[in-house]
Parts: structure tokens; sequence; C-alpha cells
């Protein structure tokens, strides 16, 4: 067993309260499931409205959490020496968990308030997916500050500076500063939505698709041995890949905000050229699969590693790529299947990558060198989570199709026509069974917890029971 | 007759990413595994994404300027699997040196 630096261990503390909040987005996304087919279920009590906020914001804050563990667990690593900032770094955590909890719980308890001062900066901002008030959003920028200055401050003090490292603070630098842009605030819908999307599309499809390159190369580097040239070309690649079609591809949120007629065009070109990246990346990973031949001691972390390459193709590209011609996106925007897309897209880059990340971390504090990661419930779990995600996204791609179909192209969205396909057989039927499969996608998550809470050391007991038997 | 277009448009664009994907897998596996059955079976989903790009190119719901940037995007991807595929190998092949 390795012994850890300090970071690691506060890593692991991001880890494992990341991996709860995993269970409370499923929770509050089943809750949210069951009231699309009975709207009466808990109104009153637990609004629709502040299940879907919970559902997303927990999944943004403990996919954050991971990328922020993963930070903490590769920069001793990366630079020989123990974070130079760990006191701060510790003090950030529970700051950050505080801040969660206070926040949830306003959202339970008050669900809502009165479009004043005092909702926004104590109760919620009301702007979808960033509802956080705005205490909580300082709160946020000031923990990506810290690990920003704990990032710089241990490259510094072990004078060292690689290429991984160089992206990592670039983008550390974007990902607290487009923050900021979320915080603006005017009556004016069309500006406010053009920062709004800033956060949204630029914060979460840029600067974290940036940050899982950078935490998937360390693991690469640490799991396969993949050297470090390799890992460094290929993310100087794919940062100019992401930023070169994701950066306008952003313009396809801006079709029908207000935003001038250009941002039709340029919005459109990008975000045809975005899946291209995507399927290059796809290569590497075969050819990675197939230099290793899946062999290594840790094969969970491996096979959620892969998820992760073909996860992105399938849900950011393919999902993504289905509607986001704005002659289709017209019809499709806001409906159920860019709900679809993004259950998709964000298990395969995001979810997929915080797992390998979590395992890998197992596989160091558990698991003794040699001893293999390779028990039978995380490949329940792996199964189970992927079946889950692509039943609920298949059942929720049929609702945003008869959504799109009937209520805007035939019908002409208005608010009967809204209502007329809401209570379409093939809407009714998908939400039935995006429930059944959210609900073995919410088992197998247990079956993962159990897994991530005993792996290694029933290994180490059936090794024990051997020995003695 | 509008949604009826709009379905197709959705339904080439999903397929043509999708046997995209498809091709650059099997291409990518054949070309690993020494297999010229699989590098040409994943030539079949190259040509089924040329086609499901060209069901999108020829819809009359779409203007000249879309037309090109996605007849652009289909050629784009016919290329893709090969040039990737050289280029991972001599990067490889390169840090062996």
């Amino acid at each position: 067993m390795e012994r850890l630096y300090e970071s690691q261990k506060l890593a692991l503390w991001y880890f494992w309260t990341a991996i709860i909040l995993f269970g409370a987005q499923l929770l509050f996304g089943l809750l949210a499931a069951i009231q699309f087919i009975n709207p009466d279920f808990l109104y009153g009590t637990l609004n629709f409205m502040t299940n879907r906020m919970l559902h997303i914001n927990a999944m943004v804050v403990w996919l954050l959490m991971g990328f922020i563990a993963g930070i903490y667990w590769f920069l001793p690593l990366e630079t020989g020496r123990e974070v130079v900032g760990i006191k701060l770094g510790k003090l950030a955590y529970f700051a950050f968990v505080g801040a969660v909890a206070v926040v949830v719980l306003v959202y339970l308890l008050k669900q809502y308030g009165s479009g004043d001062f005092f909702t926004m900066w104590f109760i919620t901002e009301g702007r979808e997916y960033i509802e956080a008030p705005r205490w909580a959003d300082i709160g946020i920028v000031a923990v990506a500050l810290i690990v920003a200055f704990n990032v710089v401050g241990t490259a510094v003090a072990a004078r060292r500076l690689t290429g991984i490292l160089g992206v990592l603070m670039v983008d550390l630098a974007f990902l607290f500063g487009l923050y900021l842009a979320g915080m603006f605030f005017t009556p004016n819908i069309s500006v406010d939505q053009f920062w709004w999307w800033w956060v949204v599309h630029l914060w979460v499809e840029a600067t974290w698709e940036v940050l899982v390159g950078v935490l998937m190369g360390w693991l690469l580097m640490h799991l396969l041995g993949t050297p470090r040239k390799i890992i460094e070309a290929w993310l100087y690649v794919e940062v100019m890949l992401v930023f070169g079609t994701g950066i306008l591809g952003l313009g396809h949120h801006y079709y029908w905000i207000g935003t001038p007629e250009y941002w039709l065009g340029i919005g459109g070109f990008f975000s045809s050229l975005e899946p291209l990246p995507l399927v290059a990346m796809v290569i590497h990973a075969v050819y990675d699969a197939g230099v290793h031949k899946l062999k290594t001691v840790n094969r969970p972390a491996l096979f959620w590693a892969f998820a992760q390459a073909f996860g992105n193709l399938f849900g950011a590209g393919v999902w993504g790529f289905m509607h986001t011609l704005p002659q289709i996106n017209l019809f499709s925007h806001g409906t159920q299947l860019a709900a679809a897309h993004g259950h998709l897209a964000f298990f395969g880059a995001y979810v997929s990558a915080n797992l390998a990340l979590f395992y890998f971390a197992l596989g160091k504090t558990r698991v003794k060198e040699g001893y293999i990661l390779n028990g039978t419930p995380w490949k329940i779990a792996y199964v189970g989570l992927i079946i889950g995600m692509f039943g609920m996204t298949a059942a929720l791609t049929v609702a945003g199709f008869a959504q799109t179909m009937i209520e805007r192209a035939t019908l002409g969205s208005t608010w009967e026509a809204f209502m007329q396909a809401q209570m379409h057989p093939w809407m009714e039927e998908a939400f039935r069974w995006r429930l059944f499969f959210g609900v073995m996608f919410f088992l197998s998550y247990i079956i993962l917890l159990y897994d991530l809470l005993t792996a290694g050391r029933r290994v180490e007991a059936l090794r024990e029971a051997e020995v003695a038997g | 007759m509008l949604a009826e277009t709009i379905y197709k448009l959705m339904l080439y664009g999903f397929l043509m990413v999708l046997f995209a994907g498809a091709y650059a897998i099997l291409y990518a596996m054949g070309r690993f595994s020494g297999l010229p059955l699989l590098t040409r079976a994943s030539y079949s989903f190259a040509l089924l994404q040329f086609l499901s790009g060209l069901g999108m190119v020829l819809s009359p719901y779409l203007d000249l300027l879309w037309r090109v940037i996605i007849l652009f995007s289909t050629f784009a991807y016919l290329f893709i699997p090969p040039v990737m595929w050289r280029v991972v190998v001599e990067m490889h092949k390169r840090h062996e040196e």
C-alpha cells in the first residue's frame, strides 16, 4: 500500500462526498421521473421544480468535487511534493460541503422566493441549472481559486512545469473566470441568456472537457504507464479540437435567444464539426485498448476510462448532432431530446471519468500491490449503469421525438399543442420506461456503492481465507 | 409534411455520426488486430455514413450553405479514421524510438 500525501487524503474526502451526492442526484431524479407520470406525487411538499433543480445541481456539484479530487490526487505525484496550501484546501473542502448542505436545506424547506435581491442572494437565483444563491456562487469561485492557487503554488514550489500542469493552470483560470459570467444580472432576457450560456455551455462543455482530458491523461499515465510525451501531445490536440469547435459551437444555443442572425451560421457550422474530434478520439481509445489487451491491476478504472471515450462519442456526438442544426433545433430545443442528449453526454464524458478516478484511488488505498481489483459487483454495476443510462436516453429520445414532431412541427408550439403532446401515448409510455430504467440505474448505483465500500477488503478477506484454509 | 422533413433530417444526422463512430471503431480494431476483413467491414459503415450524410444534403429543407457544410463533414468523416490511425501510430512509434 502506498503512503498517501495529505493532498491525496483530501482527495479521498472529496471522492466520498461526491459519491454520496451522486446518490442524492439519482434520488431527486427518480422523484422527478415519478412526477412526470403522476404530477400530484409530493405536490406541495417537494415540488417537481425543486426535485429537478436538486437533481441537476447535485450532478454539477458532485462532478466538480470528483474533478477537484482528481487534481488533489495527482498533483503531488506530478510535482513530487506535498501541495503547498493543503490547510487552505481542507478549509475550502469544509466550506464547500457546508455551503452545499445549507443550500440544499434552503431548497428543500423554502423551495422558491419572490423575485427580489434577498431571494437572489440567499435562496435561489432562479436561473436554470445555476440556481445557487449569490453567496454560494461566490463560494464556488473561491473554492476554484483555492484549487488554482494550490496548483500554481505547488508547481512553483516544486520548480516543475509540465505540459499537463500548464494546460491545467490555464483551464482553471477559465474555470473560475467563466463561472463569473453566470453572476451577471440584467432584466433583459436576451442579454441575461447570453451570459448564462457562457456558464452552461462554455464552463461545462469546454473547461470541464479540458479538465477531464488532464485527469484522464494522468490516469492513463499511472494506470497503464502511457508515456508522458504521448499524453501531452494528445492533450494539446484535444485542447485544440475542443476549443476549436466547442467555443463557437456555443452558437447553437444562441439561435433562439434574440442574438444577431450571424450566430445562426456560426453556431451551426461549428456545431456540425463538433462530433469530428469525438470520432477521432475513439481511434486512440481502441489503439490503447489493443496495446494493453485490457490487462491492468485495476480493471474497473480501465473499463470506466473506455466508457468515457465511447460515451462521449454517443452522448455528445450522436445524440448532440442529431438535433444541433438550427433547422432541426428550432423544433427540438428544450424538448426531452435535449434531456436525452444531456443525460448520455454527461454520463459518458464526466460520470465515467469520475468513476474511473474513484476506482484508481481505491486501487491505491485498498489493494496491496499486485492484487487485482477485479470482483464481480463492479461488473454488475458497470453493465447496469450503462444499460440504465442508454434505456433512459432511448425513452427520453422517443418522448422528445413526439414532442418535436407533434407539439412543435405539427401543432405549432401552442399551449394546447404542449398539452396534447404531453398526453400522447408515445410520451406517457416513454416516461414510464424512463422511470423503469431510472430505477435500474439507481439499483446499479447501490451495487456500485457497495463495491466502492468493500472492494479490496473483500479481496483481502478472500486471500486471508485461502491462506488460512 | 414539415414534421416528416424534420424527422428525416434528424434520423439522417443520428445515423451519420453513429455510422461514422462504427466505421472508426471497426477500422481501428481491424488495423490493430491485423484483420483485413474487419477493416473491409468498416468501409461498409463508411459508405452508410456517407449515404446518411447525403440524405441530409439532399433534403430540400436546407439551403446551399448548410448542404455544403454537411457535405464537407460527410467527406471529413471518411478520412478521419485512416488519418487518425496514422497520427496515433506515428506518435507511439516516435516515442519508442
